[in-house]
């Protein structure tokens, strides 16, 4: 009887083969999957450029209102930032209290982007090693807005794709040791992630058609790494098989595929759905990272 | 968690705007109600309105299909504003994107279309890599790609360079249809703001009309005119405070082996026009 109704949140993430969408819900400290998706796109998209484009926003909008149609909760639905137009920047900082690091920060903010800091909206990241501003233009978040309101949801929360990877890392509980890298392949894009002691530290993108996973993981390796670091664990997510491709056993002590909903109860529906395609767990890695800050949010 | 909040809260220049905004629609009333109280003393009317308030007349019920009154003529709608060209901030941001080139890059010419697509070449100093500057631009613009090569016109170590790309382009609102009065105006206004921000030798092209969709026509002008960056940069912030009449529909500036002060640069602007130019070349 008088069981409050659970908290829930939708994480989409618009990969360039199509979007997947996780909704988890929590009841009490319990955090469950409630549903997951997969929606293919007529066209490869890229994005923010997409959301511009009438035809590009069009195809989205289609996508999405399957998902709402799905009954996915869309009251506030989190996105995945990356590309053109947001960027995080590392900062050397000195050690002194959060307010003066986090002025220090939007400082350095103020100097890289001069004149055009009024079309970005910014914030700042500090770990125990590093501190980060992080910009995304305002113009994007505005047509995420747009979108939203013509796919029928609500008003969308934002997180850079990367916070998302190590969101996902953290909250599905398997991550959290030495340094670790979650590498994720998003169509031509291929993103590498470094992470100390759990924390983010640096990351790398490069096009597969310029470079392949080896050697991108090895200049992001050279550039962070010191003289005989290895890597504890590489995590491999997205759709794609490049990670399985290449032998990546020089970069880690251990590689694996990273399931984002390890330890979490799963509904039958997602159980089902999960079943019934080839989408790999992997894949829905953004999505679940998304919502799992979607929640931490609410 | 990483929990960085990527909210958009409203920018300055928007709560400016909507400060203006309110300010001049109160004034507008404000202006209105005086000059009507000017022709008809509004005191005078209050026992009459409480009068008609107190005695509601009986309501006659009509079966004729209602009419909606004829606008006055020279008003009605000219075609769906969503056929009009819409406002663009792109020349202004092509035009920024110059100053964040690295110390090491010599412009020697610049373009902006419309849509936001930007060609810049220039050389490139010694020692500064193409690939940096092509991630530089990156930042600011949604696709930027470069090639360099080896040139009569670069000295020493440096290389010549072309870099190609588009920024966001804010397309907002779509352009105001104006008169051809208006039109006549906003081309004086532009010429005499050249001027102010710094231009030299301002030059006016002949008005070419030709008929867009919506029953408008869309008319286009060049200017041509010497000076620094700075002032262009000026002179193309004033243009967007002109309004919703006209925009900028290229740009082209080449910079000049004279020094900064001596660029040349060409500007084509459009204007949606509601009525035929009179005289003008169609």
């Amino acid at each position: 009887m008088f069981r409050s109704s659970p908290t829930r949140c939708t994480g989409i993430h618009v990969a360039a083969n199509g979007i997947y969408a996780v909704e988890l819900s929590r009841r009490k400290q319990s955090v469950s999957l409630s549903r997951c998706a997969a929606v293919p796109v007529a066209a490869s998209l890229s994005l923010p450029d997409a959301l511009a484009d009438h035809d590009g926003r069009a195809s989205l909008v289609q996508a999405l209102r399957l998902l709402h149609g799905d009954g996915f909760d869309v009251e506030r639905p989190y996105f995945a930032l990356s590309g053109a137009g947001v960027f995080i920047k590392r900062r050397f900082v000195l050690a002194r209290d959060k307010g003066m690091t986090r002025e220090q920060l939007l400082w350095e903010a103020e100097q890289l982007l001069a004149e055009d800091i009024d079309d970005y909206v910014v914030d700042t990241l500090a770990t125990r090693h590093h501190g980060f501003f992080i910009a995304a233009r305002r113009q994007i978040l505005d047509l995420y807005g747009v979108l939203c309101r013509e796919a029928g949801m609500g008003r969308p929360g934002f997180d850079m794709s990367s916070f998302a990877l190590c969101n996902a890392l953290e909250s599905c509980g398997v991550g959290g040791e030495g340094i670790e890298i979650v590498l994720q392949e998003d169509g031509e894009i291929m993103r590498a992630v470094l992470l100390r002691d759990g924390e983010y530290e640096g990351e790398s993108v490069w096009s597969q058609q310029e470079k392949g996973p080896a050697t991108g993981l090895g200049l992001l390796c050279n550039a962070e790494l010191d003289q005989g670091e290895v890597a504890h664990r590489l995590w491999v997510v997205g759709s794609g098989d490049a990670g399985g491709a290449v032998d990546l056993g020089e970069f880690a002590d251990e590689v694996g595929d990273l399931n984002p909903f390890v330890g979490l109860t799963v509904s039958e529906m997602a159980k089902e759905t999960l079943a019934s395609s080839d989408v790999p767990a992997r894949a829905y890695v953004v999505a679940a990272g998304l919502a799992f800050r979607g929640l931490a949010d609410a | 968690m990483i929990r960085v909040e990527l909210k958009a809260p409203p920018s300055l220049r928007r709560q400016l705007g909507i400060i203006v905004g309110l300010t001049v629609a109160l004034a507008t009333f404000g202006g209105a109600l005086y000059t009507l109280d000017r022709q008809v003393p509004l005191g005078s009317l209050w026992p009459a309105a409480l009068g008609w308030v107190s005695r509601p007349s009986p309501v006659e019920v009509s079966t004729e299909s209602p009419a909606s009154p004829l606008p006055p003529e020279g008003t009605q709608p000219q075609g769906s504003t969503a056929e009009l060209p819409a406002r663009t901030d792109a020349a202004r941001r092509v035009l920024a994107l110059v100053d964040h080139l690295p110390v090491g890059v010599r412009v020697t010419t610049l373009t902006a279309d419309v849509e936001g697509g930007f060609v810049i070449e220039g050389i490139l100093a010694e020692g500064v890599s193409l690939a940096t500057v092509v991630d530089l631009l990156k930042v600011y613009a949604s696709d930027a790609r470069g090639t360099s090569w080896s040139s009569a016109a670069a000295e020493g170590g440096s290389r010549a360079c072309r870099l190609v790309g588009n920024v966001i382009a804010v397309l907002d609102s779509p352009m105001a249809p104006i008169s051809a009065t208006q039109l006549a105006e906003l081309t004086t206004l532009t010429n005499e703001r050249a001027v102010t921000h710094g231009l030299r030798g301002v030059q006016m092209e002949e008005v070419i009309a030709e008929p867009a969709a919506g029953g408008v026509d869309l008319h286009n002008f060049d200017l041509r005119a010497t000076g620094s960056m700075a002032s262009l940069r000026r002179f193309v912030l004033a243009i967007e405070e002109l309004g919703a009449g006209i925009r900028i529909a290229h740009l082209a500036a080449s910079r000049s082996s004279s020094g900064d002060a001596d660029n040349q640069v060409t500007l084509s602007f459009d204007a949606v026009v509601r009525e035929p130019l009179q005289g003008g070349n169609r």
